[in-house]
């Protein structure tokens, strides 16, 4: 390739420039692991066996027997969700656990979860939102019928 | 320990299958590489829009149908790959295969090692990426937000019970879903755990893996295909070492898939402008369709491609061809609109992207607003020089922008090289379109993005960096600088020698076979070897239509290099006293000698007849078509499978590989195309171009099995010590042998 153009040398030596740059750039550019390694984990994950991790949500499961496999039921918590960004994660991941039952986060289906530190807070969030604690699964976490 | 890879298997072989088949007539280089590149996400791709079909139309067997859809796809891919080439649609264009250069030795030793060099560097940057990778997914699953609650909660949808999937549409998860996104990313994820039977963990982070990697390779090819192998490699380190490209790569975003989909659709399209293949416009449609199953962001991008190829229809003399690829190229893309379609307007709610509670005067303002323009400029200078993220990638593309700018002229406009600078340039001008309207708090939607949208353009960067800045392989093993259009005009002249000796028989339908091509541009030169039946009388009324000689000689060879000194074509092909051309055979070849410089000589199909003109032996027909069109010169050398009749040649390329070998009496041409053979690759036509007669005079009938034997040793002569080949061709011509008696019996 030939060129008369004022700027063509310059241009003509650019790839070896350009190789000699990335060949002394690129080693000290390599991806670094800043965690350690987990031989055990790896063996978990990869033979699909999945015996060192939780889905995300598996905190739900002890709701899981309790509740219908389609349909929508409330997600109740305190505070909203909307205040405590934890919360906010938790109901996201507790939509991943159960789906294709879709929670609600406003207070209007039959069936709802409570889902709050303590049970004065189980109770008042039921009764506020007109819901009857049917079976508290562990401290401050329930399941409510809607009564009014 | 490796049950999470099990179901990658389906979709790499449904994937590579495809692309075998798609680009088996095409002028595509390195074709393995670019199905191996290409397989997986394909095959994933495939595999989602199958799933979205079949739950949207036998939710109740859909998961049953996905399985059986799985295997069966590779099935039929393997079938269409095994169909014989002239079954394959004549709809698609011819291809070539690139004859190599020279091999000046000192640039070819330093290449070496260069080559070498950039390959250990691609591998310590590819292992350690993948000690990274292995190390953050096993501590961090569940990917980034829109991975955790976005994608791989659609698959969940998909996968866990189809009667139900639609809940994925329900209101109250449209608050963060996005119903009417595309469901390629879900629909692979779902995949896995569909073919698995359960949902497990690691299938999301490595389907990620897998299209990180398919992009890595397809760098590698096309750099490979337009610089060298040395280039390719350090590029795809480069591109191994950048850590945004690292980081969202563990996240289950879709933003790489989308990447791979563009930057091939892209590359493709550079291909398809290069060898006017219809296949690979078709095949740059279907990427461009994946692409807008991947994101939504495909959807600008597909006017923007098109846009170039109506710029490139414009500039074309041929408007006609332009017009056809670029319907090939929507015919590409249109499944996938379809398919994108009902799952936007039929399920997912047409989607809310300007904000319709904005009123038009607040958005005008917003339109109007400069200090916004300054804003997205300068998060977008701030972003792209950011080396944590980019290591120089943006600085050095702007360079070689620069550069390319500058050295305009000496690129000819055939490179079609500026086609992924337009495209990052068409990507970046939507993207920064999108922030200028956008009804979302600008300062959050650029940190919440930017680093993501300029992934997807990041790619072709690369790729058009390291082709302007990359080094070439000396062995001119990559793809041709320029290949011209296809000639309107000023058409070569065709000469096809016919040798004759005692032909009366059927010399004239074979001379009308010739003359019946209806080529203003040809030359028929009879050379007779003194016959004295009515050969010479049949001769005589054509008059001046042909040229011909009648006087003794040593025979067929001797008659054809005496032809050759006579023939005033720079395009040549002889034919048999007995044999015919196709109808129309002779404007594919010619089509395909102006279409490619580079072609030196080229073969196709023919049939076998008997001496009534009636096909026979369809089946032998078959097996050399077959062979024909996966030729190489080895296996060339193990069985002569090439019809004599089938083959032209650029005359001067004909005679700087030497005359006939008057010393033949079977093999004259074998000798002659496997010396033509080792000077260049030969280009195949997928057309059928002669039909060969046999009948129980006819001289290869006679003496096949004499033939074979001259056949063999002229395999020897070129073998080069090799014996696999010899047994091989001896082995061929024992079955060859075998049926022909069989037949005949």
């Amino acid at each position: 390739m030939h060129s008369n153009h004022r700027f063509s040398k310059y241009f003509n030596a650019s790839p070896i420039v350009f190789l000699a740059f990335l060949l002394f750039f690129l080693p000290n550019k390599l991806a670094v692991s800043q965690l350690p390694f987990a031989p055990d984990m790896l063996t978990s994950l990869l033979s699909a066996a999945d015996v060192t991790h939780h889905p995300a949500g598996y905190k739900m499961n002890t709701f899981r027997p309790y509740l219908p496999l389609t349909g929508k039921v409330s997600f109740l918590t305190y505070p909203p969700i909307n205040v405590d960004q934890a919360l906010e994660t938790l109901y996201y991941d507790a939509q991943n656990y159960l789906a294709p039952l879709i929670l609600n986060p406003a207070p209007v289906e039959t069936l709802a979860i409570i889902w709050t530190s303590n049970d004065s807070q189980m109770q008042k969030l039921a009764s506020q939102n007109g819901y009857q604690i049917t079976s508290v699964l562990s401290q401050g976490k329930a399941l409510a019928v809607k009564i009014r | 320990m490796i049950a999470a890879f099990f179901p990658f298997i389906l979709p790499f072989l449904t994937g590579y299958l495809f692309w075998r088949w798609l680009t088996l007539k095409t002028d595509l280089p390195n074709k393995s590489l670019f199905s191996f590149s290409v397989a997986i996400p394909t095959g994933l791709a495939f595999f989602s829009v199958n799933i979205f079909l079949f739950h949207l139309l036998v939710p109740g067997h859909s998961h049953v149908a996905t399985r059986w859809s799985s295997w069966l796809m590779p099935l039929f891919f393997l079938l269409l790959n095994l169909l014989p080439a002239s079954l394959h649609h004549s709809l698609y264009g011819p291809h070539t295969n690139y004859p190599k250069g020279a091999y000046p030795s000192k640039k070819v030793i330093f290449h070496l090692l260069l080559t070498f060099t950039t390959f250990i560097l691609f591998s310590m940057a590819l292992y350690s990426y993948l000690i990274y990778f292995r190390n953050y997914v096993t501590w961090n699953l569940f990917g980034g937000w829109d991975g955790r609650y976005f994608w791989d909660l659609k698959a969940r949808f998909l996968s866990r019970n189809p009667l139900e999937w639609k809940a994925l549409f329900d209101p109250i998860m449209a608050n963060w879903t996005l119903p009417d996104y595309p469901l390629l990313l879900p629909g692979s994820v779902a995949w896995g755990w569909i073919s698995i039977g359960r949902e497990f963990l690691a299938w999301p982070p490595l389907v990620g893996l897998s299209f990180y990697l398919s992009l890595l390779v397809h760098c590698i090819w096309y750099l490979k295909s337009m610089r060298s192998s040395a280039t390719a490699f350090l590029g795809a380190a480069f591109l191994v070492c950048l850590p945004a490209f690292s980081f969202w790569s563990t996240t289950h975003y879709a933003d790489i898939p989308f990447s791979f989909f563009l930057t091939s659709s892209c590359l493709l399209i550079i291909f398809s402008l290069r060898t006017q293949s219809s296949r690979l416009f078709l095949a740059s449609g279907l990427m461009a369709g994946l692409s807008c199953w991947t994101k939504n962001e495909g959807i600008p991008v597909v006017p923007g491609l098109l846009l170039l190829l109506l710029f490139y229809a414009w500039n074309n003399k041929n408007r006609n061809l332009a017009f056809r690829n670029i319907a090939m190229f929507l015919l590409g893309i249109f499944p996938l609109l379809v398919v994108i379609g009902i799952l936007k307007f039929g399920l997912g709610g047409g989607g809310v992207y300007l904000d319709s509670t904005r009123s038009s005067a607040e958005l005008l303002r917003q339109i109007l607003d400069p200090m916004r323009y300054a804003y997205i400029a300068k998060a977008f200078y701030i972003y792209k020089t950011n080396s944590a993220s980019w290591l120089y990638l943006w600085p050095l593309f702007t360079l070689a922008v620069f550069s390319f700018v500058f050295r305009m002229r000496i690129f000819p406009h055939g490179h079609y090289r500026w086609i992924p600078l337009m495209a990052v340039l068409w990507v970046e001008l939507a993207y920064f379109s999108v922030y200028v309207i956008t009804p979302i708090d600008l300062a959050f939607h650029i940190q919440t993005s930017m680093t993501r949208l300029l992934l997807h353009t990041a790619p072709l960067a690369l790729v058009f960096l390291f082709d302007i800045f990359g080094i070439d392989d000396p062995t001119g093993n990559s793809f041709p600088a320029f290949i011209a259009p296809p000639a309107t005009e000023g058409a070569e002249l065709i000469t096809i020698l016919m040798p004759s000796f005692q032909s009366a028989r059927f010399i004239r339908e074979s001379i009308d076979s010739v003359l019946s091509q209806n080529d203003p541009n040809l030359e028929l030169i009879v050379l007779d070897g003194g016959s004295t039946d009515e050969t010479v009388s049949i001769l005589e009324s054509y008059g001046d239509k042909i040229r011909w000689i009648s006087e003794a000689d040593k025979g067929q060879a001797d008659a054809l290099n005496k032809g050759m000194s006579l023939a005033k074509g720079s395009l040549l092909g002889w034919l048999n006293s007995d044999d015919l051309y196709c109808p129309g055979a002779l404007a594919h070849v010619r089509a395909r000698f102006t279409s490619n410089h580079a072609t030196q000589w080229l073969f196709g199909p023919c049939r076998i007849i008997n001496e009534d003109g009636h096909e026979i032996r369809k089946f032998v027909s078959w097996y050399k078509t077959f062979r024909l069109s996966r030729y190489t010169y080895t296996q060339h050398l193990t069985e002569n499978f090439v019809s004599q009749m089938g083959v032209f040649a650029r005359t001067e390329f004909l005679r700087n590989s030497g005359l006939f070998d008057i010393d033949l009496n079977w093999a004259l041409d074998y000798d002659l195309w496997l010396r033509m053979g080792l000077r260049s690759i030969p280009a195949y036509i997928p057309y059928d171009l002669g039909m060969f007669r046999m009948y129980s005079d006819s001289k290869t009938v006679s003496g096949f099995e004499k033939g074979f034997r001259e056949d063999l040793r002229v395999a020897q002569k070129y073998s080069a010590g090799n014996p696999l080949p010899l047994w091989l061709h001896h082995f061929h011509n024992q079955k060859i042998v075998f049926i022909y008696n069989l037949l005949s019996r």
